[in-house]
């Protein structure tokens, strides 16, 4: 009881840290996106499924998985021509594939970017683009104070609650 | 090679065309889509609509009309989501589909410093489909192959807009690149050829590749503006033959003249509705005048089952008159 409480307690304190990191590695992919767009006029597809955007080989961010995601629809379907890329960022932003890590408003926030992806001209991408990078940076401080905040008082609570429940029951 | 209903046909054109029959969808040559009223299929001069219950009908009035969202995933499909990476296509108002396909487009457009930056709100869409009609040219070679000099007579392609000038002068070019055989058993060796293909329509490239049969000994500038095109062409690949689609412009002709000049044997097109009117156009006056070009050809579309080929030497004299079916 000790060891599963003092577990929670940690878990939890993990997940203030996973957040400041998910949200920091999203907010870069937004801004290499928008390198990709101002300068290369990449296509959207194109530019999601290169590696670099997706960050770290092993990752959860929201760039990595849609990576993924958009790799298996192209080799599920005839090809790229096939893969509808806002329907998967969109699925992506429901939080189905982020219960833990990503809340609802950094979720809001890649949705409303989605929204606006790709249907428009360069100069009014790269302004989408920015704001979500801005809105994404002051949640990423946010998400940091949060983390200074609780982290230690969410793995204190965890040690201390088992002892509690174990003094409780002995 | 392929024709329209083998070939792999882009997403967009695959949803266009699920509404048809097949018995229609190989006669299809161009589809209309307009905001709020039902898309118009157009073969062999006829319109059709599709009805609610999928039947086909000529009355305009009983066919179902599309809606934003269509539009707006229609814009969406062509453009693979990424409408900025458009902005050239959506200024000049067209964008040539994978495979060749052009689509015409037209709506709102947004205006930078008095010019168009681009279409913004596209309500109108126009798909030209692009079709081989290989040996299409097999009559007329003997009049634009010049068997003494052993080589083709300068050529330029005259007609209207949808009379199939740009099938005819593939087909002269995959001819060209091939090799062929006059009607006196003479074999003519394949050529040297190059195209410079502006709008993807000749050769319908998908990132260099050709899509159509070009021939084996031609070589393709995929999107690149003519008049400079063919200055590149003629210094890296060392043509027998260039090959270019609808001149347009004053630097298309400047461009055509030098290369004329230069050695190379030339097939152009041209919008126009008679050989003649070409001593009247202040851009090719010049080049009429001084019978660079040695054969026009006037095509006509007859009862849309029959092309009309009318061949015109230098001076404007008609030489022959072909009518070849359109399969």
């Amino acid at each position: 009881m000790f060891a599963a409480c003092s577990a929670l307690g940690f878990y939890r304190a993990f997940l203030l840290g996973r957040r400041v990191r998910w949200i920091r590695e999203s907010m870069h992919g937004v801004q290499r996106l928008e390198t990709e767009i101002a300068f290369a006029s990449t296509p959207l597809l194109t530019a999601l499924v290169k590696p670099v955007l997706a960050g770290a080989p092993v990752s959860d961010s929201f760039f990595a998985v849609l990576r993924t995601l958009l790799l298996k629809q192209a080799a599920e379907r005839r090809g790229a021509g096939e893969v509808d890329v806002r329907a998967v960022w969109l699925e992506l932003c429901g939080g189905r594939l982020y219960p833990f890590s990503a809340r609802r408003e950094e979720l809001q926030i890649m949705r409303e970017l989605g929204v606006s992806l790709g249907i428009s001209d360069r100069d009014d991408q790269i302004k989408h683009l920015r704001l979500t990078s801005h809105q994404l940076a002051s949640l990423a401080e946010d998400a940091l104070v949060e983390q200074q905040k609780y982290e230690s008082m969410w793995r204190s609570f965890g040690v201390l609650g088992g002892l509690l429940l174990v003094i409780l029951f002995v | 090679m392929h024709k329209l209903e083998e070939r792999r046909l882009p997403s967009f054109l695959q949803d266009l065309l699920s509404a048809l029959p097949a018995s229609l969808v190989g006669r299809v040559e161009e589809i209309r889509v307009r905001l709020g009223r039902p898309p118009e299929y157009i073969a062999q001069g006829k319109s059709w609509f599709v009805r609610a219950n999928g039947e086909l009908s000529t009355d305009i009035h009983k066919g179902v009309a599309v809606d934003e969202h269509f539009c707006r995933k229609l814009l969406d499909k062509l453009t693979a989501h990424s409408v900025y990476s458009f902005e050239e296509p959506l200024r000049r108002g067209y964008i040539t589909a994978e495979g060749g396909h052009r689509v015409g487009l037209s709506g709102q457009v947004s205006l930078q410093d008095g010019t168009v930056k681009l279409i913004r709100d596209v309500t109108f869409f126009n798909v030209r489909l692009a079709r081989e009609q290989i040996g299409v040219t097999k009559r007329l070679l003997p009049h634009l192959y010049d068997s003494k000099r052993k080589c083709f007579h300068h050529t330029l392609l005259v007609s209207p807009p949808q009379h199939g000038k740009t099938t005819m002068l593939r087909d002269l070019v995959r001819t060209a690149g091939e090799g062929f055989e006059l009607p006196d058993g003479v074999l003519v060796e394949a050529q040297k050829v190059a195209v410079v293909d502006e709008r993807s329509e000749i050769a319908g490239c998908v990132r260099g590749v050709p899509q159509f049969d070009v021939g084996w000994r031609t070589d393709v500038l995929d999107q690149c503006p003519k008049a400079e095109g063919m200055m590149m062409m003629i210094r890296s690949m060392s043509p027998n033959v260039l090959a270019v689609d609808e001149i347009g412009s004053v630097a298309d002709a400047e461009a055509l003249q030098e290369a004329l000049l230069a050695g190379i044997q030339i097939f152009a097109t041209l919008h126009g509705s008679h050989v003649h009117e070409l001593a009247h156009r202040p851009m090719l006056r010049d080049l009429y005048d001084a019978q660079l070009f040695q054969r026009y050809v006037m095509l006509q579309r007859r009862e849309s089952t029959h092309l009309h080929m009318k061949v015109y030497d230098a001076h404007g004299v008609c030489l022959a008159t072909i009518l070849e079916p359109l399969s």
